[in-house]
């Protein structure tokens, strides 16, 4: 009962502060984004957790215009250009999500100097093929809420 | 036909917890009691049975489905759900399920039988229970969950929800491409044999 009451308060302001431009480390100022955000396939679909870095996401990553192309339960990734107002520093913003219908689940942010994956941006669609998998293994959820 | 239960199976799954039960209860009212462990025991049986029969029974359906996997032509998709396993092959058109309270076949259905297929959100108000996918197979309603929520709801927009249907929608077009494969299949030997 309580974590319901604290998801309720507070559950849209974490959404939300997550979903903020991240701040600078040296100058504590929020960063500013760059242009509008590439978008991007991941090889994982639903609720599957990979090992993340910006190598990873350089290998594996598809370019893909609009998220009207994301194939049903695939999860894919917004990377913006980010830099300081202040310093001038960049880095490269990933926003990690899983596309339902018309909702968007943010899955996980994560943060890289920019140099680590400049390639990434100038991929041209077709250079990786996207392919379904031969075998998927999936599972349900089952979940207990308990009172307080 | 599809058998979702096997009576014997199940009767032997709960029923020997139940007599166990019922023999201590006899045993803990006959002896001259400052024995309390025939009670004790009882009262252990009565809330361990409701837990762990039905993850036994699971973990059970879980093990069988993977000895049975080498009779399905060509698995694509593989999804472990509360109530039964399914197999898809979305390439040749075959589906096949195996069931948590009837683990020992592998029971292939016939996808021309399948209509409806959807997902299912179980909204109610502003959250959910339960979420899956379901289809009639021969008029009957069958239902994958691929969330169940005891104790509450989750709200809709609830990261677990999100997951699930979206697992519910993957599972419903795999599913529509298992039926749109057999109908290809069935008009490849229709024109084979007038050819």
């Amino acid at each position: 009962m309580v974590y319901d009451l604290l998801e309720i308060l507070f559950g849209n302001f974490l959404i939300e502060q997550e979903k903020k431009m991240p701040k600078c480390k040296t100058c504590k100022k929020r960063m500013e984004a760059q242009g509008r955000p590439w978008l991007f396939l991941l090889p994982v679909y639903s609720d599957e957790r990979y090992h993340a870095s910006a190598d990873y996401f350089k290998k594996n990553c598809i370019p893909i215009r609009r998220e009207e192309e994301i194939p049903t339960a695939r999860r894919a990734c917004r990377i913006w250009r980010v830099r300081c107002p202040l310093c001038g520093s960049q880095k490269m913003l990933v926003h990690d999500f899983l596309r339902v219908r018309k909702e968007e689940n943010l899955e996980n942010t994560y943060l890289y100097e920019y140099q680590e994956m400049v390639d990434l941006l100038y991929r041209q669609q077709g250079e990786l093929k996207m392919k379904e998998p031969r075998y998927m293994e999936d599972e349900a959820y089952s979940t207990h809420i308990s009172d307080d | 036909m599809m058998k979702k239960m096997n009576l014997i199976y199940m009767l032997i799954c709960y029923g020997i917890p139940i007599a166990l039960m019922v023999v201590l209860l006899i045993v803990s009212l006959n002896l001259n009691v400052q024995w309390e462990l025939p009670l004790m025991l009882d009262f252990v049986l009565l809330i361990a049975t409701p837990i762990f029969v039905p993850e036994l029974l699971k973990k059970r359906m879980e093990k069988r489905a993977a000895a049975m996997e080498q009779e399905f032509p060509n698995i694509n998709y593989k999804f472990t759900a509360h109530n039964c396993v399914v197999y898809l092959d979305t390439e040749g058109g075959h589906m096949g399920m195996v069931w948590k309270h009837n683990p020992f076949r592998l029971q292939m259905i016939d996808p021309a039988k399948i209509t409806d297929i959807r997902t299912n959100d179980g909204q109610m108000l502003r959250g959910t229970e339960v979420v899956s996918c379901q289809f009639l197979l021969d008029g009957k309603k069958v239902k994958i969950y691929t969330l169940r929520v005891s104790g509450g709801q989750l709200a809709m927009k609830h990261p677990r929800v999100l997951e699930a249907i979206s697992k519910a929608d993957k599972l419903s077009e795999a599913v529509q491409a298992v039926v749109q494969a057999q109908k290809e299949r069935q008009n490849r030997l229709l024109y084979r044999s007038r050819n």
